[in-house]
């Protein structure tokens, strides 16, 4: 570990750049975005789960008093789209694969018209057979999502490294089980909303409140059929993201066809059934079988899963997250021989796509739990287990993942300290338990284009504040803060003094956008390259003005001097005017990049992933009801590697939220379906966690310093939630001997496991 | 969005021929906690809106130790909760309302929507059965004294005829000696409807139970009271094995259903083992 700087900004106890806006009600989220002549676009969606439309009929829609359009699949190029896999329509063409798919849409002066118009909306169906389980999906036979798709299987990944045959063979334990997670809603507190307008030039500029901004500016274009440079995207304020508004979903397109067609904007803005219908698309299914091989000392020395993921009717980003649920979890263990094989099927449901965690959640569940159950079966202590497996600096997973700072075994260190693992383990009170589990995340992940890089540009204007101009984008995570912080450490100047810009498709560089835990180490490192370059730029016109030579300058709180004689400090402003008021002068202003040092995977699924890898310990104390089943959890405890701190109150916040939504996914939510029609898609029968849900939580972070990251920084968003459910089922086991193999571990699962434990005596 | 008409009478008569005159298009709105959801889900399409709030009169909480507790129909669970005299003389309201949703929703839901509504999966219903409260339900034609037990015909079906607003509970003074507790199993979340709400009244003489209340939410398509239960111990010794026979006939009296909260079998089990629990509470009070 390099030794950390000492900073003036960074990680100091900063105030959110946007905050103000946000407490006071000032920020503007797509509720709040009114255009003259506006108007509202409502949807009609798909009453059944796989038809044949045959005919639609708008006519009498069309003849509604304020009405001024309704658009269906004949209004648009009728040419798939899609993150990975181009199969979706912005509006149905031919047949519909889920309840809720977009068939057509009517956009009206308001709300009560545009309804009233899609009632008349006259369609012809046939209803075909419809698959809604996986298993049932891969058979011979089953009804076909896709026609063009053999048993429904969307991808396949086969990996073998090593071997494995040879390791488990060398196994003295072999530990096998299978597991299912659940899929799971974001909720976030804003649904997915856009207002989109197009100008007789051939333009559409669309307010979008997404969490990546240039991949739906590509999206949108593949799917209209038009240049990317034809479409233009303005972030409004983000209600929360958590990877649901990473534009898999139709929102935004069909205000899109909607306003060209009326010549007028629409705004869309999905209710919150529509959300849980076909809005942020939830968190993949998965179904996965573990085998894992141990040395009797507990050392891993074979790895095998079989993982079968749900898609539902059409590819979002769950390719990606099936690949992750694979192979992922390779980098947080040492060992070399492993083999998997998974299967991406499509189902006639929601489709299934980007949640905070990226498959990582689900795999932790079923893989955290299988070496928990080795480490009982060992009798070893499930943390002598983490710490002797536990990936260290340097580590080259399987799958080439190459490993630079990595503080997993401080993390597991903390975690047993903030516990008192080993002293509760030792004093085991009946009826509760201790778990805990291990999780390794990225810091950026390359996938889209070979590119996982970042840009920003930064301009001094004369009154010495900086601006940042970014296309990354907030989603209400905190990244604008962190942006800002390593500028204002680069340049040397007040936190106060530096802004950022609203993320605007026309009027930054590219950016990719938040995901993949990506912002801090991938975007921090371009705003940091960037601030540098001012820097430069800066202390060249004050090397003038102070008669000395640059490399002798240091900037500190806004002021720049020749070290050593601080009171002949210029301002930042001093410098800014000088550089720009005079005969020849010119602003201060640069961009700055960053790609980062990683390698796409090849056909084999072999490569580096990531510039970075963050990583995490957590541990849960519960107690178990054995006669209610009920799981109280006493006390939480979560350790995390994210390199430097940069904004410490952003931090906490992310590893808290991400802790509830891991509590959520394992104890309480779930959507049910009957015959593919979703029951609960509302809150007061969807039920996510709330602040008195949450258990005492105590929290630390790792002494970590990622040399290739800003300051030493490193990603954190997804961590605090990958394995909080395997640590929950790991706690459930010590405290009552039973192991829940599904998700949601709700009581009744809980206490008929019980009950069938005690049968067997 | 749904389209009605919205009035506010200033007085409970007009209230009432506003009520009489649209029968089954007009709805009454008090807090708007539960009406609100039902009008945005669709569920009613009244054509009339009547709100209660510009009604005076009917946002009392009075204690009388002569005669026991008169609460008007539109006072808040906020306000039940925090009144000193609720807390001193019916800890179990305020124990109930103390766990109603959260403070946002409890500051605006009042206790005579909460009972109109009719809801079982609600909790002031319970306790109040459990305490032998007592509704008063107006009209044109005077006013009705309906025992809140019998108030609840079925699910979001309640007692009240056409014309009729609820207006005030009262709940008359626990006798001597009364003991009691309140379960609300919240699996879930805390902000979750109970999957189980058990309320429970009691009196001993030496070690026999001399009398009970026993009610439950949750667990039936009614907030209900459970009498079978009640008669295993009304009048007998209060044992284990007691409570164990009362807590099995309440089980066997419920009538539950599956839902997001469990299945209709969990829940079954589950109100005998709280009942049980309910009952050991009540004769050993931890605080």
């Amino acid at each position: 570990m390099a030794k950390a700087e000492s900073f003036s900004v960074i990680g100091r106890p900063i105030r959110r750049v946007e905050g103000y806006e946000k407490v006071t009600g000032e920020a503007a989220y797509i509720a709040d975005i009114v255009l003259p002549k506006m108007l509202i676009g409502r949807i009609l969606r798909s009453p059944f789960p796989h038809a044949k439309i045959l005919r639609i009929d708008t006519s009498k829609a069309e003849r509604v008093r304020g009405v001024r359009s309704v658009v269906t699949a004949e209004d648009t190029i009728k040419k798939p789209w899609g993150a990975f896999f181009a199969d979706q329509y912005p509006l149905s063409v031919g047949k519909v694969r889920y309840v809720g798919e977009e068939v057509a849409a009517v956009a009206a002066v308001d709300r009560d018209v545009a309804e009233e118009a899609l009632e008349l909306i006259d369609i012809e169906w046939e209803e075909l057979p419809a698959v809604f389980d996986v298993e049932e999906a891969m058979k011979e036979g089953a009804p076909l999502v896709h026609e063009d798709k053999e048993r429904n299987i969307a991808m396949t990944i086969d990996v073998e490294r090593g071997n494995v045959e040879l390791a488990f063979a060398e196994s003295d334990l072999i530990v096998e089980d299978t597991f299912e997670s659940t899929p799971q809603w974001h909720c976030a507190i804003e649904t997915i909303g856009s207002v989109a307008e197009y100008s007789p030039n051939g333009k559409y500029t669309i307010y979008m409140n997404t969490q990546t901004l240039f991949n739906a500016r590509y999206r949108v274009a593949a799917a209209l059929g038009v240049r990317e440079t034809d479409v233009r995207i303005i972030q409004s304020a983000v209600g929360g993201g958590f990877g649901g508004k990473s534009c898999d979903d139709n929102n935004a397109l069909v205000a899109a066809i909607l306003a060209r067609k009326a010549a007028r904007p629409v705004k869309i803005v999905n209710t919150r059934e529509e959300e849980f219908l076909a809005g942020s698309r939830p968190r993949v299914f998965m179904k996965i079988s573990v085998k894992m091989g141990f040395k009797k000392d507990g050392r891993i020395r074979a790895k095998q899963t079989r993982v079968i993921a749900d898609n539902g009717a059409y590819s979002a980003k769950a390719p990606a997250i099936t690949g992750v649920a694979s192979l992922r979890h390779d980098t947080c263990y040492k060992y070399s021989d492993v083999k998997t094989q998974a299967y991406l099927v499509y189902t006639n449901k929601i489709p299934t796509g980007a949640f905070r965690g990226f498959g990582n959640p689900s795999a932790e569940w079923a893989v955290e739990q299988t070496i928990d159950k080795a480490a009982h079966e060992l009798g070893i202590d499930p943390l002598e287990i983490a710490r002797m497996n536990a990936a260290e600096p340097g580590y080259v997973s399987p799958h080439g993942n190459r490993v630079i700072s990595c503080e997993l075994k401080q993390c597991i260190e903390l975690a047993a300290t903030m516990m008192d693992w080993k002293n509760k383990r030792a004093n085991k009170k009946p009826n509760t338990g201790l778990g805990l589990a291990c999780t390794v995340h990225v810091s950026g992940k390359r996938h889209f284009g070979d590119y996982d890089g970042s840009s920003a540009t930064i301009k001094i204007n004369e009154d010495g504040k900086a601006l940042i101009l970014s296309g990354e984008g907030e989603a209400g995570q905190g990244c604008y803060t962190t942006m800002c912080a390593i500028a204002a450490e680069e340049l040397g100047i007040p936190i106060e003094d530096v802004e950022i810009s609203r993320a605007d498709t026309d009027l930054t560089t590219f950016c990719l956008g938040a995901f993949a835990s990506r912002l801090t180490y991938i975007s921090g490192n371009a705003v940091r390259d960037a601030a540098s370059n001012v820097k430069r730029q800066l202390f060249e016109q004050a090397a003038e003005m102070l008669e000395a030579n640059p490399e002798d300058l240091v900037s500190r709180d806004g002021r720049i001097f020749v070290k050593g004689a601080e009171h002949k400090a210029l301002t930042v402003a001093d410098v800014a005017r000088a550089r720009l008021f005079r005969n020849g002068g010119a602003p201060i202003v640069a961009s700055g990049k960053f790609d980062a040092d990683s390698v796409l995977q090849d056909s084999t699924r072999y490569g580096n992933e990531s510039g970075a890898y963050n990583y995490g310990c957590q541990a849960a104390e519960v107690d178990v009801d054995r006669e209610t089943g009920q799981v109280k959890i006493l006390e939480y405890v979560c350790a995390s590697d994210c390199g430097t701190v940069i904004y410490p109150i952003g931090a906490e916040g992310q590893v808290e939220g991400a802790v509830a939504q891991g509590i959520g996914y394992a104890l309480i939510e779930g959507l049910k379906m009957e015959d593919g029609r979703p029951l609960n898609p509302n809150f007061s029968d969807y039920r996510i966690p709330s602040m008195r849900d949450m258990p005492p939580l105590e929290h630390a972070f790792a002494k970590s310093y990622e040399p290739t990251g800003p300051f030493g920084a490193k990603g954190l968003g997804e961590l605090g939630m990958d394995p909080t459910a395997a640590v929950i089922g790991n706690a459930i086991f010590d405290a009552v001997g039973v192991r829940i193999k599904t998700l949601p571990i709700t009581p009744e699962k809980v206490l008929k496991a019980l009950k069938e434990k005690q049968k067997e005596r | 969005m749904v389209k009605f008409d919205y009035l506010e009478p200033e007085t409970l008569e007009e209230a009432c021929a506003f009520l009489e005159r649209d029968g089954d298009n007009a709805k009454l709105i008090a807090g708007g906690t539960a009406l609100l959801i039902w009008l945005r889900m669709k569920l009613l399409h009244p054509r009339l809106v009547i709100s209660l709030a510009k009604i005076p009169g009917l946002d009392y909480i009075r204690f009388d130790p002569n005669d026991g507790l008169r609460i008007g129909a539109m006072v808040s669970h906020r306000e039940i909760e925090r009144n000193p005299r609720v807390r001193e003389h019916y800890p179990l309201l305020h124990e109930t309302f103390r766990k109603v949703a959260q403070p946002r929703i409890r500051n605006m839901a009042t206790l005579g929507g909460n009972l109109c509504q009719g809801d079982p999966l609600t909790d002031p219903g319970a306790s109040l059965i459990a305490l032998d409260a007592e509704v008063t339900l107006s009209s044109s034609k005077g006013n009705r004294v309906v025992p809140l037990e019998r108030f609840f015909i079925d699910y979001y079906q309640t007692d009240l005829h056409p014309g009729e607003i609820l207006t005030e509970i009262y709940v008359p003074l626990p006798p001597v000696g009364s003991r009691w507790s309140h379960i609300k199993f919240l699996p879930r979340s805390q902000e979750d409807f109970a999957t189980v709400g058990v309320a429970l009244t009691l009196r001993l003489q030496e070690e026999s139970c001399e009398d009970l209340r026993l009610a439950l939410n949750s667990v039936a398509p009614t907030i209900l009271r459970a009498r079978r239960a009640e008669e295993i111990l009304r009048g007998n010794p209060v044992t284990d094995g007691s409570i164990r026979d009362m807590a099995q006939i309440a089980s066997e009296e419920v009538d539950p259903i599956d839902d997001n909260r469990g299945s209709a079998e969990y829940k079954r089990e589950m109100v005998k083992v709280l009942v049980r629990r309910a009952a050991q509470a009540a004769l050993h009070p931890t605080v």
